[in-house]
């Protein structure tokens, strides 16, 4: 655990919040689809570092994208300016970049976090994507304006308060009716990635899921943090993952 | 500087890195593996276990609730592939061994002779089938009789990891009559948490670990060292410099780190630092 400044905290709503921190060791080896592990409280409780998607990455600084959930989101919501917090990464394997596209990238709710850093490489890569984005309504729709200026968007709300009404997974099967992209990548809360594993599964499209799990050491050290295989056994998603191809994932399992 | 010895095991100082919370030292900084006075292993098992499912962990207030369910590769994966990499890193490696009978313990404690352990620290936490399940921890001539057979195989360092619940400090005096040659105490208290899950409330049953029992662990330390002759090695709740002096003022002669280094991998470094920082102002 290293420290780290706060440069700003920004709330994006009624319980969204863009941290950003100075941390420059963290954000030059910094890849997407990994984590680091944040603490900003003395003393040991609570006594574990919480694991945010590293959101995006400027120069010397990181930002992790939240939603405050528990105790230790909420004392982190209070951070302000010049605060220091503990840091603790990159963990974590990156999402896979192909060379060639399309990469469909689907977010359910905060689940866009780490998807921000990695538009952005496919971007720079010159990689064709699309970003799906689902949510339950319009105020929980995050960083819209800057991820639509990375990516092509199709938006879905549950209560049609903005762009299409219904669920992400509808709007990827129509789509999939009519394109067929080269790679799926999804973030989103188990009953979603399980439905697309199911419909990317389907359709014979290489998938990847990133998994979130309650989590001690982010390295692989306790074994904490075990999702049913598909093939027996666990897997552990803070050294296998976050992001595990769809094969690997039991997804009877994961709801 | 001058070697520490518990029994016939000598470090160069206090700190071991505790059974199942340092992996197999794969994503650990080397310079904590090296500067460790010992390593002890995951527990091992005669076969591969492939462990709990979710949730495997749940925190409570200065605490962490674990059920992991002693995954790890079995024997001959430990001892062919592993155990040579945990060699490597330095220090004295000590083998933690899990079985459920008396059998299972020592085809272990055979199996790892001449492999190149210092020495095995035996987990009685585990339940004894041929008891009707009843963990060996809570049977004292069951552990003598365990320990009595271990020692008869193995040559090296033998210590065993207490349970820190039943009848502690007669399971202490019947490994030490049986030829133990340290004792660490302790392993993680029974413990439970209710955590919500979107299908509604949930028990999580497990080990405790970390800061909230360490008042309990210093407790059962300054007791035991009163009771049996046997150095002692704490175990339980250590995050500083601080916590390890008071157990080695309680009696302890080593100790060992785990939860700490959940938290933060460099955690070691930091305890034995502040512990010699301690140490130097008296």
């Amino acid at each position: 655990m290293i420290p780290a400044k706060v440069i700003r905290q920004k709330r994006l709503g009624e319980e969204y919040f863009l941290l950003e921190l100075e941390a420059p060791e963290v954000a030059e080896k910094a890849l997407p689809g990994q984590f680091v592990r944040l603490s900003a409280w003395p003393g040991n409780d609570p006594l574990l570092p919480r694991p945010f998607s590293v959101h995006e990455v400027e120069g010397a600084r990181i930002s992790v994208l939240y939603q405050v959930r528990g105790r230790g989101t909420r004392i982190l919501s209070a951070l302000r300016r010049g605060d220091e917090v503990k840091v603790d990464g990159p963990l974590g394997r990156p999402f896979p970049v192909p060379d060639a596209g399309p990469v469909w990238v689907i977010a359910g709710g905060i689940g866009v976090a780490p998807f921000l850093f990695y538009l952005e490489t496919l971007k720079a890569r010159g990689v064709p994507r699309r970003l799906f984005y689902g949510a339950r309504s319009r105020g929980d729709l995050l960083r819209i304006s800057r991820l639509a200026r990375l990516s092509p968007l199709i938006v879905t709300t549950e209560d049609g308060s903005a762009g299409r009404r219904g669920l992400v997974t509808e709007a990827l099967s129509e789509a999939l009716t009519r394109e067929r992209p080269a790679m799926i990548l999804a973030c989103g809360p188990p009953a979603m990635l399980s439905a697309v594993g199911r419909i990317a599964g389907e359709a014979g499209i290489p998938t990847w899921l990133s998994l979130e799990a309650v989590m001690a050491c982010g390295r692989g050290l306790c074994l904490g943090c075990a999702v049913p295989r598909r093939d027996g056994g666990y897997l552990k998603v803070c050294v296998e993952g976050p992001a595990v191809g769809l094969r690997e994932v039991d997804l009877d399992a994961l709801t | 500087m001058p070697l520490l010895s518990l029994g016939s095991l000598k470090l160069k100082n206090p700190l071991m890195l505790a059974s199942g919370t340092w992996g197999f030292g794969e994503t650990l900084p080397q310079e904590v593996l090296k500067g460790a006075g010992a390593l002890v292993s995951k527990g091992i098992s005669l076969f591969p276990r492939e462990g709990n499912p979710p949730p495997r962990l749940s925190e409570t207030p200065c605490g962490l609730i674990n059920s992991i369910g002693l995954e790890n590769p079995g024997l001959s994966v430990f001892r062919e592939r592993i155990l040579p990499r945990l060699l490597s890193y330095g220090p004295p490696v000590v083998v933690n061994i899990l079985g459920e009978s008396e059998e299972e313990f020592l085809r272990l404690a055979e199996g790892l002779c001449g492999a190149g352990a210092s020495g095995l620290e035996v987990n009685i936490s585990c339940p004894n089938v041929k008891k009707g399940g009843i963990a060996f921890s809570q049977d004292p001539e069951g552990v003598f009789r365990l320990v009595k057979r271990i020692r008869e195989v193995w040559k090296g360092f033998l210590a065993v990891k207490l349970s820190p619940v039943g009848p502690v400090s007669e399971v202490a005096q019947a490994a030490e009559e049986a030829g133990a040659e340290a004792l660490t105490c302790a392993n993680t208290y029974p413990a439970l948490s209710v955590i919500r899950e979107g299908k509604g409330p949930r028990f999580h049953l497990g080990g405790l670990s970390g800061p909230a029992i360490k008042p309990l662990t210093l407790r059962l330390v300054y007791e035991l060292s009163r009771r049996v002759k046997l150095p002692l090695i704490a175990c339980g709740g250590i995050v500083s410099g601080r916590d390890a002096w008071e157990y080695l003022l309680c009696g302890a002669r080593a100790f060992q780190v785990g939860t700490a280094t959940l938290l933060d991998p460099r955690a070691p470094l930091r305890i034995l630092s502040e512990l010699d920082a301690l140490a130097k102002d008296g």
